[in-house]
């Protein structure tokens, strides 16, 4: 136990792992950062906010990369969260997105993981630093946050808050202690997504690989383990899991990660299972 | 519609021009930033090597070759991030260096850098990186607000949605991908350290096993490989089968006829041999287009192949939706 001010942020029916023994909800997390087939519908939105009004909670809506088809429904959601729940969180991860929450100001946007760019490529554990001439680079612990002119940008947007992962070389946490908001991702890391699914053949796509169509939210249930020709660090998998790879940590990098939590000066969200 | 070429030695400019190239991009990596930052801090996703020219007096050499064309050059600033001493140095780098050197446009990977510069260098074009993932019209709008003249499009559109954005804010320059180097993933999406050195190979080609699924997965898992094969075969041999990398020249006539203002050939780390040839195969389905007609141009397309099979069945293809059916 301890006594740390972060919370958690769970999808509806999500309880909190053994893991986060500590942190209360403090959000219910819907949507989805890499998929348009993982937004909610209007009625699916109306119901969890009947939950976290329930509950007592703050909503997070994430929100993927969308094309324009996928526009019009997001508009929905955002005008009955708007209408429902003031304040709530909208995690864009699509400049598109942030331009349309300019119609929505009693909406927060959040720079989700896939705006907020960092270095999450799992063969890092594999790489000599020696070989690089001056060991790795400190930029590999660092993230778009950092940089001067894409904070600028995103306060002018609205954004007072990014959502990180934890990849497999740490992060330098003593460069985060920013003037935004912290949402820190556990266990899983998002390294890759894009509009090829595995839960559709792309030997018949006509239309390009065109991920969300026709979708039975199978990646929420199932993942596959991908297994590298390098080997994989201490306590970490990755998966593959519809139209993304992820590796999901375990032990001991959790623990690091959690210690920065509990410190007080990271995160002061920690989102579960948000994939 | 121009024919954007990369570039990364200055002896290949005048052929790249001459086989009908009307725009160049590349990148630099010099030894300063090495020195500073080491090796694997790039200012542009790639490190020292065959995908950047080594020097800014090289980039000058480039520049000046070009203007004989004459052809803009378009200097890559494209990293997911920088942290803020590099982005300082970019920043002087953009206004003084690149800018003496006679760069006419910069490509960069995040709005903040775009916005940044757009009051400082007001004579030059900033493009937004694949790496800012437009994929609607709000995000364009959104980049052209932030300073952005030119937007290139994500990767994974199709013609359809090129052709709506196209059309709902014709004040923008658009570009769009249409040969070589393709991936499984989004650019902007992906977190991978794709080319920096220290990293044996590009993460999306990495050789999988694969642990339990249901029969349907393994079906797809196993089209992606077949995908990625092709990739491998096509996209990365020197003197390999052309065209030589994913191609999208079958949808030269309907970008032209969108009005799209430039299609891009990928591959700053190619062989020499493969932009030249490259830029030779975009160059001539564009002019077939305009002379003969969009079919006997797709027709030509497809004839270039070796194998008609590759675009029957899609493996490589940027827009599938135009490739022959049979």
């Amino acid at each position: 136990m301890n006594s740390t001010r972060a919370t958690l942020s769970l999808p509806p029916h999500v309880r909190p792992p053994p893991w986060a023994d500590g942190l209360a909800p403090g959000h219910l997390r819907l949507g989805s950062s890499r998929c348009p087939g993982l937004m909610p519908s209007e009625g699916q939105l109306a119901g969890s906010l009947d939950i976290a009004d329930h509950r007592g909670l703050g909503v997070e809506l994430a929100t993927p990369v969308l094309g324009d088809r996928d526009l019009p429904r997001l508009e929905r959601l955002l005008a009955r969260l708007q209408g429902r729940c003031p304040g709530a969180s909208v995690i864009a991860n699509d400049w598109g997105v942030v331009r349309l929450l300019r119609r929505y100001p009693e909406l927060q946007p959040v720079a989700g993981r896939v705006m907020h760019t960092q270095l999450r490529d799992p063969r890092v554990s594999q790489v000599d630093g020696a070989r690089l001439g001056g060991g790795l680079p400190r930029a590999w612990g660092l993230g778009a946050a950092i940089s001067d002119s894409w904070r600028q940008l995103a306060r002018s947007a609205g954004i007072r808050r990014v959502e990180l992962d934890w990849p497999a070389q740490g992060l330098d946490v003593d460069a985060w202690g920013l003037d935004l908001g912290l949402s820190l991702h556990l266990p899983q890391v998002l390294v890759a997504s894009g509009r090829a699914c595995i839960h559709r053949d792309p030997r018949g796509a006509v239309d390009r690989l065109a991920a969300g169509e026709a979708c039975a939210r199978r990646c929420l249930v199932h993942a596959v383990e991908m297994i590298p020709p390098w080997p994989v660090a201490d306590g970490e998998r990755i998966l593959r899991r519809g139209n993304a790879e992820m590796v999901e940590l375990e032990g001991g990098s959790i623990d690091r990660a959690l210690a920065w939590v509990r410190s007080g000066s990271g995160p002061d969200r920690v989102i579960v299972g948000g994939f | 519609m121009k024919i954007l070429a990369p570039c990364s030695r200055p002896d290949e400019v005048e052929t790249l021009i001459r086989m009908g190239a009307n725009e160049l991009y590349c990148g630099v990596y010099d030894e300063e930033w090495a020195r500073r930052w080491g090796l694997a801090s790039s200012p542009n996703r790639r490190g020292p090597g065959p995908g950047n020219l080594g020097s800014f007096e090289e980039l000058a050499e480039v520049c000046r070759q070009a203007a004989e064309g004459p052809v803009p050059v378009y200097l890559a600033l494209n990293a997911p991030y920088h942290q803020p001493a590099q982005e300082d140095a970019l920043l002087h780098l953009a206004t003084s260096t690149a800018v003496e050197a006679g760069v006419q446009g910069m490509i960069l990977g995040h709005p903040g850098l775009i916005h940044r510069l757009s009051g400082l260098v007001p004579e030059i074009a900033l493009i937004s990186s694949n790496l800012c993932t437009a994929r609607n019209v709000e995000a364009v709008r959104f980049l052209a607000d932030a300073g952005a003249r030119r937007v290139i499009l994500s990767r994974q559109l199709s013609l359809a949605e090129i052709r709506h954005i196209r059309g709902a804010v014709p004040e923008v320059e658009l570009e769009v991908f249409v040969l070589d180097d393709d991936c499984a993933f989004e650019e902007g999406c992906c977190s991978s350290a794709h080319a920096l050195p220290g990293f044996d190979s590009i993460y999306c080609m990495t050789q999988w096993r694969y642990g339990a699924t249901e029969l349907r997965v393994a079906t797809a898992l196993e089209a992606l490989d077949e995908r990625r094969q092709a990739l491998a075969e096509r996209g990365y041999s020197e003197h390999g089968r052309l065209p030589l990398g994913p191609c999208g020249l079958c949808a030269i006539p309907d970008l032209l006829r969108m009005g799209i203002d430039s299609i891009k050939i990928v591959g700053r780390e190619a062989h020499p041999y493969r932009k030249v040839r490259s830029v030779q195969m975009v160059r001539h389905i564009l002019d077939r287009t305009q002379r003969d007609g969009p079919d006997r141009a797709r027709q030509r397309a497809v004839e270039m192949r070796e194998n008609p099979q590759d675009c029957i069945r899609g493996l490589a293809c940027y827009y599938p939706e135009v490739r022959p059916t049979q």
